[in-house]
C-alpha cells in the first residue's frame, strides 16, 4: 500500500466527510486519488467510535441535517449503501415540569399541538414562517460555490451584488435583511411567549460556536442552518454516524482512489510556488499536481505550506484567527431504556434538547466564555439505538449527548474537573429521566480540547471558522481563499473552513473538487 | 503639572546636533521623524549654490535603519519586496519598493547587502512592524539599529575632492551603488555612494562628531557648506523624487485609499519583478500591470521667480492634480514641485497651477502654465 513518490492524480489531506466527497467527485471523473486520514478512522466529525466492541457511538456529531441532497443524488449514495435509518425526526424541547413540547416541522401540526397546551401557538407559525421564508432566500447563496472578487474594489460590488440582486425573492429578501444582523434573543422577544421556544431557538442558533442568545448575529446563524437543512430533515444514518464516510470510502477505493488511515501529513511539498505531494510525519513522500486539505485553512497554509509561500497580509490575517469551540460531547453505553418523564418511547427517539430558556442558554453562554462550567449545561440528546437496534447488544441503548457552551480552557483544568462536568451532565439528564443512571455501563466524554486531539477539531471548533455573514460566501475562510483554489498553485481547500461552511453537508467539498476540474479543463491549474 | 503627558511630544535631538548648530546663522529647525533638524543653516542661496557647484554637508540621522538578519534573510526580504534581491551582491545596495497585498505601497527606501545573511534597510517612515510582520515563517531577525548610528551626507562636484582633501581615498574610489564599511581615522563607518557624487557616511553615534569636524575642515578649501533639510528637499524635487508621508502615504497609515499609491504611478520605473512566484502585492500589481494607472506622480516646472504659492494643477477650467511638494529654485528662478496628475491629463501639454502672487500687501490670483520635467536618472 505505501511506496515512496507514488503518483496520484490527487491527493486529499483529511478523511473528513468533505475530503471523502471530494475524493469521490474527483474519483468518478476519472482521478486516482489518495486521501490521507491522520487519526486511525476517517469521517472527521461525522464518525463512529467503538465502545467496548459492542457499541458503535456516534463519535462526534450524532445527527444529519444538512448533508446536501445534490451530493447524495451525484455520489449516487443510496445505491452505495447509504441510508437513514430514520428520518424528519421530531424536535423535542424538555420541560422541568413536564409540560414537553413536540415539534414535527410541519407548520399546521406543531400550531395545532402548540394552541392545544396554550404555548404560542400561532406565534410559533409566525416566527416559523420568516425563518422559512429568509431561508429560502439564503439557500440557493449556499448550494453553490460563492462569488469570487480577487480585489477589494471588486469585493464591493459583489458584496451588494450578494445581498440585493441575487435575491430569490423580494419578500424574503426584506424578511432576511431584517433579521440578518440581529441577535436571536431579540428576535424571540420580539414573537415568541413561551420559555420553552424561546430556550429551542436560541439553543439552535448558537449551538457549536462560543456566541450567547444576546449577540448580534445570533439570528443569522438558526437561518443559516434552516438553510442547510436537507429535504430528509434532522436524519439518523442506518449503521451509525460512520456510515456515510464508510460508504464514501468504498466509493472511492471502487474508483482506484485509495484512502490511508494513520497517515499524518507534515508538509505539503512544494516545487518553486506549486503544491506538488505530501510529506507524511513517517517520511513517506507522496506526489500529485493537486493537493486539497480539508484540514482547517489556518492548519493548511501555515502549518503544512508556510507563511513565506503566502503574502505577508494574508498570512497575518490567517494567524490571527481564534478558533471558538464550545461544545463537548458525551457518550453513553446503557443496558436499558431511561425512561423521560411524559414522553411516548417514539418521541424518546427524537432530537432531545434541553434547554429551559432563552435566559438559562444565555446565562450557560457567559460562564462558558468566563471558562467556567455551566451549572445546568444546556444540550442536545440523542438515543440512535431506538431507530438502529444494531448498534448495540440487544436491549442496550446509546445515549449521545451534545452539551453546548462549554468551555475550551476551563478554571482549574480540564484533568480537574472533567469528573465534575460529567456529574453535572448526568445531574440534568436525570432531571428528566431520573433512572438515567441505572443503566449507565460505561461512557466516555469528549472536552473541547479532547475533540481537537482525538479527531484534529481544530480549537474544538466543529465549523472550522465563524458563522456570520461576514464569514461565509465569498468571504470564507479569507477573500482570497474562498475559491476553493488558494494563492499556491495546485492547493485547494475543501474543508468546513470554506463556504458553505460546517455542518456534515458534504457541499465544501463538492465544490472543492469542481473547483479543481473546472481548472483542468480550463487547461491550467487556478 | 510635572511629569510627562501622555501626548507630549519630545523631539530628539542628533548625534551632531551641536556641531550643526554651530553652523546656523538662522536658526531654523524643523521636525523629521521625531528629531530636530536644521530647516536653513545659512541663505537658501548659499546653500544650494553649494550643493550645486561646491560641496555640502548634511545631518540625515533621522532617517530609519533596519538590521535584517538571519538565514533566510534573502527569502524574507525578497517576499517583501517587488524586485528580485537575489541578484544584490555584498557590498551593493540598491532602491526597494514593498507593497502591501493590494499593490499599494508600504514603504521604499534602499537595501544594502552587507554580508551573505545581513542587511540593511534604510527609509525614510518607520517600517518595523511591517518587517516583523513579514518575518514570520522565515529565519530571520529585523530589528531598528537606528539609534546605533549617526547619519552624515556629503554631496556636490566637489565631494570627491573634499574627501581627497580628507585622506579618504578609499571611499573617493567607491564605485556608485557599493555600500562597504571602511575604517576611517580608526573608526568603522559604512559608507554608500549614491549617483551624482552623493555619499552616505554612518558612523557609530559617538564617532559623529569627529568625522564630521573632520569633514568640514577637509572642505574648507573647496568650499563645504553644512546645509540644512531645506536645501536636501529641493535637491529631492529637483530630482523628481516622491518622498512617503508628503507626496503619497504609506498604506498602512492612510485612511483614505486615495493617497497611497501603487508602483505604475509612481514617476520612473519602479522594478517590479513577476519572475518571483510569490512577493506582497505580487496579484494585485499582475492584475494593474495590464492597465494603466489613472493619475500619475509627476515633477513639475513653474516658469516665474515672484513670491507665490499654489497647489492646484488645473488643464482648461478643470483640476487635474494637486501639488504635494514645492520649492523655489534660485539656480534658475523657477518653481519646481512634484505632484500628482491625471494620467490623461498629463500626455499633451496645457497644464495651469492656480496661484496666489504676494507684491508687498498686494495678493491676487493668476493662472501660471506648468509644465511636466523630463527626470533625470534614479540615484
Amino acid at each position: 500500500m505505501t511506496g515512496d513518490r507514488q503518483a496520484y492524480d490527487a491527493i486529499v489531506i483529511g478523511g473528513g466527510h468533505n475530503g471523502l466527497v471530494a475524493a469521490a467527485y474527483l474519483g468518478r471523473a476519472g482521478k486516482r486519488v489518495l486521501v490521507l486520514e491522520a487519526g486511525g478512522i476517517v469521517g472527521g466529525g461525522a464518525l463512529a467510535a467503538e465502545l467496548q466492541h459492542k457499541y458503535t457511538l456516534p463519535a462526534v456529531s450524532h445527527l444529519m441535517d444538512g448533508l446536501s441532497d445534490s451530493v447524495v443524488k451525484d455520489l449516487k449514495l443510496a445505491r452505495h449503501g447509504f441510508a437513514y435509518a430514520a428520518s424528519g425526526l421530531p424536535t423535542v424541547a424538555l420541560d422541568p415540569d413536564g409540560r414537553h413540547l413536540v415539534l414535527t416541522g410541519k407548520a399546521k401540526d406543531d400550531e395545532a399541538f402548540l394552541s392545544a397546551r396554550g404555548q404560542d401557538g400561532a406565534k410559533w407559525t409566525g416566527f416559523a414562517r420568516k425563518l422559512e421564508n429568509s431561508a429560502a432566500w439564503l439557500s440557493p447563496l449556499l448550494n453553490r460555490p460563492p462569488l469570487v472578487a480577487a480585489s477589494s474594489a471588486a469585493r464591493g460590488k459583489l458584496m451588494a451584488r450578494a445581498m440585493f440582486a441575487e435575491a430569490s425573492g423580494e419578500r424574503a429578501r426584506e424578511a432576511f435583511l431584517s433579521l440578518a444582523a440581529k441577535s436571536i434573543s431579540d428576535w424571540v422577544h420580539e414573537e415568541l411567549e413561551a420559555p420553552l421556544l424561546g430556550g429551542l431557538v436560541a439553543f439552535d442558533a448558537t449551538l457549536g460556536s462560543t456566541d450567547a442568545p444576546y449577540d448580534a448575529g445570533t439570528a443569522f446563524r438558526l437561518i443559516y442552518r434552516h438553510a442547510l437543512k436537507a429535504k430528509s430533515g434532522v436524519a439518523i444514518p442506518r449503521g451509525g454516524m460512520g456510515a456515510l464516510a464508510e460508504t464514501l470510502v468504498a466509493l472511492i477505493e471502487g474508483q482506484r482512489g485509495e484512502v490511508w488511515a494513520e497517515a499524518r501529513a507534515s508538509r505539503i511539498l512544494m516545487d518553486g510556488a506549486t503544491a506538488c505531494g505530501v510529506v507524511l510525519d513517517n517520511g513517506i513522500e507522496v506526489s500529485a499536481p493537486v493537493v486539497l486539505s480539508g484540514a482547517a485553512p489556518r492548519e493548511t497554509l501555515l502549518r503544512l505550506v508556510g507563511a513565506r509561500y503566502l503574502e505577508a497580509d494574508l498570512a497575518d490575517r490567517l494567524s490571527l484567527g481564534k478558533a471558538g469551540g464550545a461544545t463537548a460531547k458525551i457518550n453513553l453505553a446503557l443496558d436499558g431504556m431511561p425512561g423521560f418523564r411524559g414522553l411516548t418511547p417514539e418521541q424518546v427517539g427524537g432530537r432531545i434538547v434541553i434547554a429551559p430558556s432563552l435566559d438559562e442558554v444565555e446565562e450557560s453562554a457567559l460562564s462558558a466564555r468566563a471558562g467556567a462550567l455551566p451549572l445546568d449545561p444546556v444540550m442536545e440528546i440523542v438515543m440512535p439505538t431506538c431507530h438502529d437496534a444494531e448498534l448495540a447488544p440487544s436491549g442496550h441503548h446509546i445515549m449521545s449527548i451534545l452539551v453546548h457552551q462549554v468551555p475550551y480552557e476551563v478554571e482549574g483544568g480540564w484533568d480537574a474537573r472533567r469528573e465534575e462536568f460529567v456529574q453535572r451532565a448526568i445531574r440534568t439528564v436525570c432531571r428528566y429521566a431520573p433512572d438515567a443512571t441505572d443503566y449507565i455501563l460505561a461512557g466516555e466524554v469528549l472536552t473541547p480540547p479532547d475533540l481537537e486531539t482525538k479527531y484534529g477539531i481544530r480549537g474544538g471548533d466543529w465549523h472550522q471558522g465563524g458563522l456570520n455573514p461576514f464569514d461565509l460566501l465569498g468571504l470564507r475562510p479569507e477573500p482570497e481563499l474562498a475559491g476553493y483554489a488558494t494563492p499556491v498553485s495546485g492547493l485547494y481547500l475543501c474543508g468546513a473552513g470554506c463556504h458553505p461552511g460546517g455542518g456534515v453537508t458534504g457541499l465544501p467539498g463538492k465544490f472543492a473538487a469542481e473547483t479543481v476540474l473546472e481548472a483542468e479543463s480550463r487547461g491550467g491549474r487556478a | 503639572m510635572s511629569g510627562d503627558l501622555p501626548f507630549r511630544r519630545h523631539l530628539r535631538m542628533t548625534p551632531l546636533h551641536s556641531e550643526v548648530a554651530a553652523e546656523s546663522r538662522t536658526n531654523d529647525w524643523v521636525e523629521r521623524n521625531g528629531f530636530t533638524i536644521a530647516g536653513h543653516l545659512d541663505t537658501p542661496e548659499t546653500e544650494v549654490f553649494a550643493r550645486y557647484h561646491r560641496a555640502t554637508l548634511a545631518d540625515i540621522s533621522p532617517r530609519f535603519r533596519y538590521r535584517i538578519a538571519g538565514r533566510e534573510a534573502m527569502d524574507c526580504l525578497n517576499r517583501l519586496v517587488t524586485s528580485d534581491i537575489s541578484t544584490l551582491e555584498e557590498g551593493h545596495f540598491g532602491p526597494v519598493a514593498f507593497c502591501d497585498e493590494n499593490g499599494q505601497l508600504v514603504g521604499e527606501g534602499e537595501l544594502a547587502r552587507i554580508g551573505a545573511t545581513e542587511y540593511r534597510l534604510f527609509t525614510e517612515e518607520e517600517v518595523l512592524s511591517w518587517l516583523r510582520r513579514n518575518s514570520t515563517g522565515f529565519q530571520v531577525h529585523a530589528e531598528d539599529v537606528s539609534a546605533e548610528s549617526a547619519g552624515i551626507e556629503l554631496a556636490g562636484p566637489l565631494a570627491e575632492a573634499v574627501l581627497e582633501e580628507a585622506g579618504f581615498d578609499p571611499v573617493r574610489l567607491l564605485q556608485a551603488g557599493h555600500a562597504q564599511t571602511r575604517d576611517l581615522m580608526g573608526m568603522p563607518v559604512a559608507v554608500l555612494r549614491h549617483v551624482g557624487d552623493v555619499f552616505e557616511f554612518w558612523p557609530e553615534e559617538d564617532d559623529a562628531v569627529p568625522l564630521w569636524r573632520h569633514l568640514m575642515q577637509a572642505g574648507r578649501e573647496a568650499g563645504l557648506q553644512a546645509i540644512g533639510e531645506r536645501t536636501r528637499n529641493l535637491v529631492r524635487i529637483d530630482r523628481g523624487c516622491p518622498r512617503m508621508g508628503a507626496d503619497y502615504l504609506g498604506a498602512l497609515s492612510a485612511v483614505s485609499g486615495d493617497h497611497v499609491r501603487t508602483p505604475y504611478e509612481m514617476p520612473g520605473e519602479t522594478d517590479v519583478d513577476f519572475g518571483k512566484p510569490v512577493f506582497n502585492g505580487r496579484a494585485a500589481l499582475r492584475r494593474m500591470a495590464v492597465q494603466s494607472a489613472a493619475r500619475r506622480i509627476v515633477a513639475l516646472a513653474v516658469d516665474d521667480a515672484r513670491d507665490l504659492t499654489f497647489a492646484i494643477v488645473c488643464k482648461g477650467e478643470h483640476q487635474v492634480g494637486v501639488c504635494t511638494s514645492i520649492a523655489f529654485m534660485p539656480e534658475t528662478g523657477q518653481y519646481l514641485a512634484i505632484a500628482t496628475v491625471e494620467a490623461a491629463a498629463c500626455a499633451s501639454g496645457g497644464l495651469t497651477v492656480e496661484t496666489e502672487i504676494r507684491r508687498e500687501l498686494a495678493v491676487w490670483r493668476e493662472k501660471l502654465p506648468a509644465r511636466i520635467r523630463p527626470l533625470p536618472a534614479k540615484r
